[in-house]
């Protein structure tokens, strides 16, 4: 089972291949990738001593190229593809069916993964994904549960990437239109959720701060109050006269305790989420799983979650709480 | 600005005592910025070259050390960071306690991590912000070279306040 970890920079890189990633995932500095925010990401030099750096140590390097590209941008898009497969990487992950049919024309030994944006819930849309594009992994979105995850496994002719860790939004991966309506920008075209320019953070007199996206109140914290990412999926907002989260709580999904049903159920690599995060917490997330993978590996009748494990990613975590997501639904 | 040494519901922040940050407060906050962004123009030679830093220009930055009473203020200038010493409009103030920015420069702790504890503060341009943010996590101290004087001071100044 591949560890896939990840990079916003290259000291992040380098934190996750000295701690035992197998596989680090990165973007370009534009709204190409899924995390477009200011001054993070790699131009081609940085690519270049990424790649060097990652192979040198025996890691894989992998470049996302998953948002939607829009009539005006096209060529951005495949010019990332193509910068990309120069350069060497050992695979693209890719959203949009322009743009893997693109790739698997113009660059036929290219390796193909399915991006969890292309939101692929069923074995079906693998199948078509694979048999058109050749695409040869598949990264699931977060809306299954254990069981529905089994099926699809069963059933999909190439391996699954799952999410084990990192913050949890609401999930509809290349669905989500909460942040374009609050601020006109999405993470499927623009590559950001919630961007910097529109989020402001207000002190308030008592020591509690407010949070503003695109003018709309998303939250009032309490001074004692942990904080959240600004999203209108973790605000709190009154509904029929209750105030509350009506969507979800700022939160983390952490699953390290699934790690031996996944092994057994054959799922070829567990992906960190935090491109965004500085490298202090891709280094200290990659060992946890590291450390997990191996215990687990060797051992998996007997695996027991450490108790240290889980008390270092609940601390790096949003919310500082973590939860099993779907996975646990058991009635799905 | 808001002077809130308030803790997470995790636990109570740690800080250091106010005699370890006292010092600071002896000398005026021109000179101690002058320092920082000497420190900051050399470890930032090949991104000013590049021009990644320009998106400081005309824009005001401050660093507020909220225990040790001291605010570092500064821009980009043509060719490099100032010390800003006049009153003007302000861009962005990021603020904190001494020991966690000592845990953030060494790569201790991660800035969403602090933020989310609220023991960093965040106003003004966010956008500016994370920008920095990220310039500054994006650099890699392996690649430069320190002179022997300097980075032999940071080593103490890091054990020091570690211990």
């Amino acid at each position: 089972m591949e560890l896939v970890c990840p990079a916003g920079n290259l000291p992040s890189l380098k934190a996750a291949v000295d701690n035992g990633a197998d596989a680090v995932y990165m973007g370009f500095k534009d709204d190409t990738n899924a995390r477009n925010f200011a001054g993070l990401n790699f131009n081609d030099r940085g690519i270049g001593q990424g790649i060097e750096y990652a192979h040198k140590k025996g890691a894989k390097l992998f470049v996302a190229i998953n948002t939607f590209p829009q009539p005006s941008g096209w060529e951005r898009w495949t010019q990332a593809v193509d910068r990309a497969a120069e350069s060497g990487v050992d695979a693209v992950i890719l959203a949009d069916i322009g743009i893997l049919d693109y790739a698997a024309n113009r660059w036929p030994d290219l390796n193909l993964h399915l991006s969890v944006q292309g939101s692929a819930t069923n074995y079906e849309a693998i199948r078509f994904m694979h048999r058109n594009f050749g695409i040869r992994r598949v990264v699931i979105p977060r809306v299954l549960s254990a069981s529905q995850v089994r099926h699809v496994t069963e059933h999909s002719p190439v391996p699954l990437e799952l999410f084990g860790f990192g913050s949890l939004c609401v999930m509809v991966e290349g669905r989500c239109l909460l942040s374009s309506y609050a601020t006109g920008r999405s993470p499927n075209t623009y590559g950001a959720c919630s961007p910097g320019s529109h989020v402001e953070w207000i002190e308030q007199e008592d020591g509690g701060v407010e949070t503003r996206l695109g003018g709309i109140l998303v939250d009032r914290y309490q001074p004692t109050e942990q904080a959240g990412y600004p999203t209108i999926c973790k605000g709190r907002f009154e509904v029929q006269g209750k105030e509350g989260y009506a969507i979800e709580e700022p939160t983390s999904l952490n699953t390290l305790e699934l790690l031996p049903e996944m092994m057994a159920m054959g799922i070829g690599a567990i992906k960190i989420e935090g491109r965004q995060r500085s490298p202090a917490y891709v280094a200290q997330v990659t060992r946890v799983w590291r450390d997990a993978i191996d215990a687990c590996s060797r051992n998996p009748e007997s695996f027991q979650v450490d108790e240290n494990w889980n008390r270092q990613l609940s601390k790096v975590a949003e919310g500082a709480q973590t939860t099993l997501g779907a996975y646990h639904r058991s009635w799905q | 600005m808001q002077n809130s040494n308030q803790t997470a519901e995790s636990g109570v922040a740690p800080q250091l005592p106010s005699l370890l940050a006292a010092p600071f407060k002896l000398v005026p906050d021109l000179v101690h910025t002058r320092l920082l962004v000497a420190l900051l123009n050399h470890l930032f030679q090949q991104q000013l070259q590049e021009g990644e830093l320009d998106f400081l220009e005309s824009k005001t930055a401050v660093i507020h050390l909220l225990d040790a009473g001291v605010q570092f203020r500064f821009t980009k200038g043509r060719e490099q960071l100032v010390a800003h010493s006049g009153d003007g409009p302000i861009d962005l103030i990021i603020s904190g306690n001494l020991y966690d920015f000592i845990q953030l420069s060494v790569g201790e702790e991660d800035p969403d991590t602090l933020f989310f504890q609220r023991r960093i503060h965040l106003e003004g341009n966010v956008e500016l912000g994370l920008e920095t943010k990220n310039l500054i996590y994006g650099l890699d101290m392996d690649a430069l070279t320190i002179p022997a004087p300097l980075r032999t001071a940071l080593d103490k100044a890091i054990n020091f306040y570690r211990k």
